[in-house]
């Protein structure tokens, strides 16, 4: 049972691995080997899903390394094992034989490996562990085009960002260790620990899950993200990274249920993100950029979902997003590597040109819109229901997210369609076109998430039967809203917008300014400090020394040495006197005795 | 006669000899000084054991005794002074001072 669950984490890991130590020695074989490695691990997590096996080995002094998987994680494996290996289907058409393809394969195994290891991690040194690999190969698939100067950056940034905010599991685990009621970091242990360190341990989940998750105030990491390859985006964006923080938080929730203030903080900042960045993507010129501001967006209704505790609306909406966003990103990229085109303007007509591209295109960004009767529209009102139980104001926000996802989805939709001569390029290949297809029919297929019965089928599963769920005028309102929404924008087209939201809040220079640059700024002075003060302290405490040792050396040692000298010398000399009137001659002896008797005999007369 | 003379001729003899040791530089006349001192020693050991002690023989003994060390001494003394003085013509004690330290 066990053995399921090992080979499911250690296939893709120790493959991506070999695959990237092998580097340009596997280059030929590398896309074979990958997406087969894919398609056994896609396997191994449907099996893991029905079976429900933990495995467990000694890691350290009572902290096991616990591998379990229920409903949620059985959810998850599913979703990231299927969106590998249909990404890497199409990255052998995507990563061309001139790049370095081992590389490129055996980083996206490592990737979904670690992301498989975070779902199914029970306890909090493993999933640091995944999270950690994870974050570093975002940073070298990011940077995977490492000789632009320009993407190396944006790798830097995108890791500095997440990394900082990783730091938050770090303070939840040595939390969890001081409290002494989680000795074994088991994540089902967390909720159970006491203020403060229920406190503590919450803030630092909520800090790295929306770091990693890309949610306010962290969003920015997301755009520069885009630097990187397309098929990289795809998985990042729809089943790995961004998503690991919505996952964690939904895995969690019963803790931020604990500690009274999590889920309303949690829930406020994913909707604030669903709101604004929804808008950011609305203001967006490049497909891209729109795609990965939508992402912060979507999965900031996971966030919303995990803070009001609507675990099944928010795993929906994860496995529905996982394949619409995935899907927009191949799209994307196949437009980007046959049309050469990534604005909105320059992608004018780029459906009509590949009609399976635009087809697939259409169903992803219907999907995103929230159009009945496709996946996100159930997911959403599935996980807004459990907003609306907590408060109205929340629920409102929701739809409004809703609204505006409609809008930046047929922004993308009425460009692509539109009638315009569109340079020729090259056909997608067969491998990049069936993963699209693939791809669409989930996100097709996936709308039976409305159904009710399949509805309760998923929260049996997840085990959260309890969870309020949406009533009918909640599904036609907003069915309903996404549809006008979507009207009004493909008849009047979207309001043009601000540098504000087009540069994404300004979070990047904000941030620059706010954190980097003070930090910048107080490493220099520390180090000028550390320079001008505390090693000039130490250099010229030794120069003093050997000053004073000259000195010293100098004046009174001359004097103590003279001093010295002179004892002896003075001695030598009274020895001398004294050796002079010891001749040896008994008559001088006498005259002495004379001579001193007589000067006795004066000194007691005169004395008297 | 009794014994008080003779110990005043023993001190007398003692005395001129010490007096003679005590200030002669001539080795010669030094080691008159000595014999004299020991002459004088002779003479009180010999006194005291004529008055005081006739009936014993230790005194005589002791008296043979010092008239043999005597002339032992003064013999080895006079061998030293006449090799000194054929090796360097030294005859007072201000130039014999090579033993010295």
């Amino acid at each position: 049972m066990s053995a399921l669950l090992w080979g499911l984490i250690a296939l893709p890991l120790a493959v991506g691995a070999l695959l990237t130590a092998a580097g340009r020695y596997a280059d030929c074989a590398a896309p074979v080997v990958a997406v087969a490695c894919a398609t056994a691990t896609f396997g191994l997590a449907v099996a893991v899903a029905f079976r429900h096996p933990t495995a467990e080995a000694p890691l350290l002094e009572n902290l096991p390394v616990r591998l379990a998987v229920d409903g949620l994680s059985g959810l998850m494996v599913v979703t990231v094992a299927a969106v590998t290996t249909v990404v890497l289907i199409f990255s052998v058409g995507d990563i061309g034989h001139g790049e370095s393809r081992a590389r490129f394969f055996g980083l996206m195994l490592l990737f979904s490996g670690s992301m498989l290891t975070t779902v199914t991690a029970a306890t909090l040194p493993v999933l640091m562990m995944a999270w950690e690999v994870m974050g570093a190969t975002s940073w070298a698939l990011i940077g995977y085009w490492w000789r632009d100067p320009a993407r190396g950056r944006a790798a830097n940034t995108a890791f500095l960002t997440t990394r900082a905010a990783d730091l938050g599991l770090y303070l939840a685990a040595g939390a969890a260790l001081a409290s002494g009621q989680a000795n074994s970091l088991a994540l089902s242990e967390l909720p159970h620990t006491a203020d403060p360190w229920l406190s503590a341990i919450t803030a630092g989940v909520i800090v790295a899950a929306l770091g990693k998750s890309a949610q306010l105030p962290f969003s920015f990491w997301l755009s520069r993200a885009m630097q990187g390859p397309s098929p990289v985006s795809a998985l990042l964006h729809s089943a790995t990274m961004v998503v690991a923080g919505a996952y964690l938080l939904l895995r969690l929730e019963p803790l931020l249920t604990a500690s009274g203030w999590g889920g309303p903080v949690v829930a406020w900042t994913g909707a604030a993100t669903a709101v604004l960045l929804g808008l950011v993507a609305v203001a967006q010129n490049d497909l891209k950029q729109l795609l990965a501001a939508s992402s912060c967006a979507q999965i900031g209704f996971m966030v919303l979902a995990a803070g009001t505790g609507a675990v099944t609306g928010g795993a929906a909406q994860l496995m529905a997003h996982a394949a619409a966003k995935s899907l927009a990103f191949l799209v994307a990229g196949v437009w980007l590597s046959t049309l050469d085109a990534k604005t909105l303007p320059a992608l004018r007509g780029a459906a009509r040109r590949h009609r399976t591209a635009g087809l697939a295109f259409t169903v992803s960004a219907l999907t995103l819109a929230g159009v009945p009767p496709l996946s996100l529209w159930a997911a959403k009102d599935l996980l807004l229901a459990g907003a609306l139980a907590q408060s109205s104001w929340l629920y409102a926000v929701g739809l409004a997210a809703g609204v505006i996802s409609a809008m930046y989805a047929v922004k993308a939709l009425w460009f692509v369609w539109r009638r315009a001569p569109v340079a020729d390029g090259r056909r997608p290949t067969g491998s990049e076109a069936l993963p699209l297809v693939l791809l669409a029919l989930a996100c097709i297929g996936l709308a039976v998430l409305a159904v009710p019965p399949v509805r309760e089928a998923v929260a049996r599963v997840l085990g959260t039967t309890t969870e309020p769920v949406p009533v009918a005028w909640e599904f036609v309102l907003s069915g309903a809203l996404a549809l006008i929404a979507s009207a009004v924008v493909w008849i009047r087209g979207t309001p043009t917008m601000g540098a504000l939201w087009k540069d994404w809040l300004h979070l990047e220079p904000g941030v620059r300014r706010l954190l980097v640059r003070p930090t910048d700024r107080l490493a220099r002075a520390l180090a000028a400090f550390d320079d001008r003060v505390v090693d000039r302290t130490v250099d010229s405490a030794a120069h003093g020394v050997l000053a004073l040792a000259r000195w010293t050396d100098r004046r009174i040692e001359k004097d103590v040495d003279a001093a010295v000298e002179g004892v002896a010398s003075a001695t030598r000399t009274l020895g001398r006197w004294a050796r002079r009137p010891q001749g040896g001659q008994l008559h001088q002896y006498l005259a002495q005795a004379v001579a001193a008797f007589t000067a006795l005999a004066i000194a007691l007369v005169f004395v008297r | 006669m009794n014994l008080d003379p003779m110990l005043l001729l023993a001190a007398a003899l003692f005395s001129i000899g010490l007096f003679g040791a005590l200030t002669q530089q001539s080795i010669v006349m030094l080691m008159m000084g000595l014999e004299l001192m020991l002459g004088g020693i002779i003479v009180a050991a010999a006194a005291i054991w004529h008055y005081i002690t006739p009936d014993t023989a230790e005194g005589q003994v002791l008296v043979v005794l010092a008239v043999t060390v005597m002339a032992v001494e003064m013999a080895v003394g006079f061998a030293v002074v006449t090799a000194l003085f054929r090796a360097r013509e030294v005859d007072v004690t201000d130039l014999a001072t090579e033993l010295r330290q």
